[in-house]
């Protein structure tokens, strides 16, 4: 996964045989060259863009009641997935970490399998159970509930694309971690949820905290999958990207870089996160020598 | 509180780790569990604690004569202490031994002062009190260990389990600690099992020694028995060098090449293959010929270093290596050189036939 | 699933209760709607799902879109080799922000990735308007959809590379080199090798990545049928036109797609982990 916390170690050259500058020189160049042309140009885009016609208009995008209604929905749908997958990450990772069961290897393909499915895959599942030909849409419709272009299908699609992050963060650090601290816990006499509270759950908090980074910022940057089942209905089942996509194809584009630029700054701050988080693990891992 | 342990058996899927075992500890005892690795030893020390179960329907362990197999490991009151520690690391040393006490249901529960002084208490006892607000991984190895002493202490357990307590520690750091030990549990009394694959750390700190093999009990007795009588060729291999002498018995007399031993009754092993064991340190070396029950040799190398300096010796006859260990004195004395010849004779032969032992020789 | 059960007994609590709602959260979420998809094409009928899945206009977008997603992971394994290489290896100023930077791709949403490549690239974009005398049409061409597949991919490469490369023992390259091997020697035949799985499984994660995409490329590809139709947007037209079983189709060809590479990516760890001894 590329979004994994890894320790990183400082740079290694073997003694003697470290490159000459005439290949290291250019290396640079050329990686410099690339990563400004496919990182920084498109960044930059987004915010040159925005702020094309000035701070005024930019900050006026954001006081149209759909941006408005967008920025809330987004903020819904991120409030309800990432609980629920945290809760589900927890779960995951207690029984696939700290036990030995048959089948686990198979558990672990399956709970990467979103990563392996197509946006807009992901939401078309949805619509073919919920949707109004779908296997329940009959008996949905008849209750009058509605999943599909709807805020439920939304908030279902962002929770099949965001659920094997915080499990994702979690397991391999807790499998590393093993089980004796759980059990000196239990020998002293903690129950099984003191045991999680005070011992499990503050040896991994800062891989819980990048994955629920990792989580939320998935969940509210979504679009595919959201796309598919949100039907678009204007100020009522628009998040933030798809809000992006209207404005956008309205040729409105001040406001459609405006809200997009939330969106990048967001990403930004999972990146600041993760570094922070990173940083933390390494400065553990350098008090912890085992 | 004394532990008893009757006909446990315990096996992860096909391998059986725990044969049967049947074994008493008496109250206020230090006992070593001591095998090569893969013995079973960490088993059962863990299937005393609760922290593995044995296998269902086998056996009964007992805490002062009461059944302890549906209790889990928090409700025997043991303290344990992990071969790696298993030290919280994002705790501090203070809040680490304070742990137990802290965990304790709110009726249970002593006021924090209370703990306080109580962590102080056990901080002093182990020499760690400046070291309270430190995390485990800025503590040396030996602190480590006596903080994990500590926090297992700290709850007050009937019953001290310590698995491998001085493996991971340095020579020095070990002897000291082991001592140390020893003095803690000369003050405390708490009924101890410690597991360890060191002889000279069983034999040095315990009342009692349970040598293990291959998930079973192969002796059980204080240091001198087991060093002094060992019960099998197993028990006397693991606990020091060892020096064989191959022969047959015959007529009441065991034969080895040049020497005869007396059996004291007609045996049942009658022309039967005998092996004799004897110590490095009960090999005698003279200069001469003294008796027609001596062995010839040669000295291929002399290692004069340390307190008992040994000899490492070719026997003429049948090329076979003997080691031999001298009193400084004796070595002094006799001022050997290599490539020298010598003459050799054991003292204190035990003559085991087909790994059952028959008698020996002073 | 009814088979999963401990191998031993644990002291620690809450397997049941954890692993119950692991197993039912997961069907729930995933399992359930995932066979959905399967079941609803064999409602189809064979000769229905052949004629849809092999229309011209369908084949087309599989040619568009297997294609660029193999040049943008082609790109992405040559750049992201250097790029992986240059971060390792050397130290230069802001080395730091661009290593944090690495994940942007992943970090940002695919559709402001897309609006974002659309604006630089379009014939009036900052660089679209130097490309277009030059008779490089960038957007709303196959282009534009390889440019949106490698940027999207870019980080696997890069992130898988990386630990390989901080875990490669020096004294090998130093063995090589008092072996007499000069340096292209000891990168062709000691280094590259010990990479090459890591090289594989990031490419082949990039191209798993670009396969499904779908935010980042509609605005720059411009969408014209039979020429820049990505698949993952003719599902979303069959669905709009109300197509049910004609999107359902589709997305079990792509799905079995990526199926396979995932497939491929785990086979490819666990032979990797057995010749190395490490995991890719």
């Amino acid at each position: 996964m590329a979004g994994s916390i890894a320790l990183r170690k400082g740079p290694k050259t073997a003694a003697g045989t470290g490159a000459p500058s005439w290949v290291k020189w250019p290396l640079i160049v050329l990686t410099l060259g690339f990563l400004t042309l496919f990182l920084f140009v498109p960044l930059a885009a987004v915010f040159t863009e925005a702020l094309r016609k000035g701070v005024g208009a930019y900050l006026a995008s954001f006081s149209d009641p759909a941006a408005l209604a967008a920025i809330k929905l987004t903020l819904i749908t991120a409030a309800i997935a990432v609980p629920l997958n945290l809760l589900f990450g927890l779960a995951g990772a207690w029984a696939i970490a700290k036990f030995n069961f048959t089948g686990k290897s198979v558990l672990l393909t399956l709970i990467d399998l979103p990563f392996a499915v197509s946006p807009v895959i992901s939401g078309l599942i949805y619509v073919l159970l919920f949707g109004l030909q779908g296997w329940l849409g009959p008996w949905l419709a008849d209750h009058d509930v509605k999943i599909i272009f709807a805020v439920p299908g939304i908030v279902l699609a962002t929770i099949f694309v965001t659920f094997p992050f915080v499990a994702r963060e979690l397991i391999p650090l807790m499998q590393e971690q093993g089980i004796e601290e759980e059990q000196a816990a239990l020998s002293l006499g903690a129950s099984g949820w003191q045991t999680f509270w005070r011992v499990t759950l503050p040896n991994v908090k800062w891989a819980l905290l990048y994955g629920v980074i990792l989580c939320n910022a998935r969940a509210m940057g979504e679009f595919g999958a959201v796309s598919v089942v949100s039907g678009h209905i204007r100020g009522k089942t628009n998040t933030i990207p798809l809000r992006v996509e209207i404005l956008y194809n309205e040729y409105n584009f001040v406001a459609a870089f405006a809200v997009a630029s939330l969106l990048a700054i967001l990403a930004l701050l999972t990146l600041a996160a993760k570094s922070l988080v990173e940083w933390q693990a390494q400065r553990q891992a350098a008090r912890d020598p085992e | 509180m004394s532990i008893e342990v009757r006909n446990l058996t315990k096996t992860f899927g096909s391998f059986t780790a725990l044969h049967d075992i049947s074994l008493t500890v008496p109250d206020g005892e230090l006992v070593a569990l001591l095998g090569p690795s893969g013995c079973g030893k960490t088993t059962l020390l863990r299937v005393i604690a609760g922290l593995e179960p044995p296998d269902p329907g086998s056996g009964a362990i007992l805490f002062h004569n009461q059944d302890v197999a549906n209790r889990q490991v928090g409700e025997r009151q043991v303290g344990f202490v992990f071969q790696h520690y298993a030290l919280f690391r994002h705790m501090t040393v203070f809040d680490n031994v304070a742990f137990g006490l802290q965990v304790k249901p709110r009726r249970e529960r002593r006021p924090k002062a209370e703990i306080r002084d109580r962590v102080m208490a056990l901080l002093r006892l182990v020499q760690l009190e400046s070291q309270a607000d430190r995390f485990p991984s800025q503590l040396s190895g030996g602190q480590r260990q006596r903080v994990a002493l500590a926090r297992a202490l700290a709850v007050e357990p009937k019953v001290l389990l310590l698995d491998e307590p001085f493996g991971a520690l340095d020579a020095k750091v070990r002897l000291e600690l082991r001592r140390w030990l020893r003095r803690l549990h000369d003050e405390i009394h708490v009924t101890s099992v410690f597991v360890t694959h060191d002889q000279e750390e069983a034999l040095e700190v315990a009342d009692k020694v349970v040598v293990m093999n291959q998930g079973r009990i192969e002796q059980i007795g204080t240091p001198q028995e087991i060093y002094d009588q060992p019960a099998n060729p197993f028990v006397y291999n693991f606990l020091g060098s060892v020096n064989l002498f191959h022969g047959r018995v015959h007529t009441g007399h065991a034969h080895f090449d040049g020497i005869r031993v007396d059996l004291p009754a007609p045996s049942a092993a009658d022309d039967h293959e005998v092996v004799g064991y004897v110590r490095p340190h009960d090999i005698e070396v003279e200069r001469t010929r003294s008796s027609v029950e001596e062995i010839e040799a040669v000295i291929v190398h002399i290692h004069g270093a340390g307190g008992m300096p040994r000899l490492e010796l070719e026997r003429l006859d049948n090329h076979e290596r003997i080691e031999a260990e001298l009193t400084r004195d004796r070595f002094r004395e006799l001022a050997l050189q290599t490539g020298e010849r010598v003459f050799i004779r054991p003292r204190n032969l035990r003559v085991f036939v087909e790994g059952q032992h028959l008698d020996y020789q002073i | 699933m009814k088979n999963l059960r401990l191998k031993q007994p644990s002291v620690l609590p809450g397997f049941s209760l954890t692993l119950g709602y692991t197993v039912f959260y997961l069907s729930l979420i995933v399992l359930l709607p995932l066979s959905a998809l399967f079941l609803r094409t064999t409602a189809m009928g064979w000769e229905a799902f052949w004629a849809t899945v092999t229309d011209p206009r369908v084949v087309a977008s599989y040619r568009l879109t297997f294609g660029a997603s193999l040049v943008g992971a082609l790109i992405n394994a040559v750049f992201g080799f250097i790029a992986a290489w240059t971060l390792v290896r050397y130290s230069f100023p802001g080395k730091k922000l661009i290593d944090a930077l690495i994940d942007l791709p992943f970090a940002l949403p695919t559709a402001v990735s897309g609006i974002a490549l659309t604006a630089i690239y379009a014939p009036n974009g900052w660089l679209g308007q130097h490309l277009e005398p030059l008779g490089i049409k960038a957007a709303f061409s196959p282009l534009g959809v390889t440019i949106a597949l490698t940027f999207i991919g870019l980080p696997f490469v890069v992130r898988t590379l990386q630990p390989a490369l901080e875990e490669l023992d020096p004294a090998v390259e130093e063995a090589a080199a008092s072996l007499g091997a000069d340096r292209v020697q000891t990168f062709v035949r000691v280094i590259l090798p010990a990479l090459l799985p890591a090289l594989l499984t990031g490419f082949a994660l990039s191209f798993a990545r670009a396969l499904g995409e779908y935010g980042s490329v509609v605005f720059i590809s411009g969408n014209m049928p039979m020429r820049t139709e990505i698949t993952a947007l003719l599902i979303i037209a069959k669905l709009e036109q109300y197509d049910y079983a004609g999107a359902t189709a589709i997305a079990v060809v792509m799905l079995i797609a990526s199926f396979t590479i995932l497939l491929g990516i785990n086979l490819l760890q666990w032979w990797s982990s057995r010749r190395l001894g490490t995991g890719a």
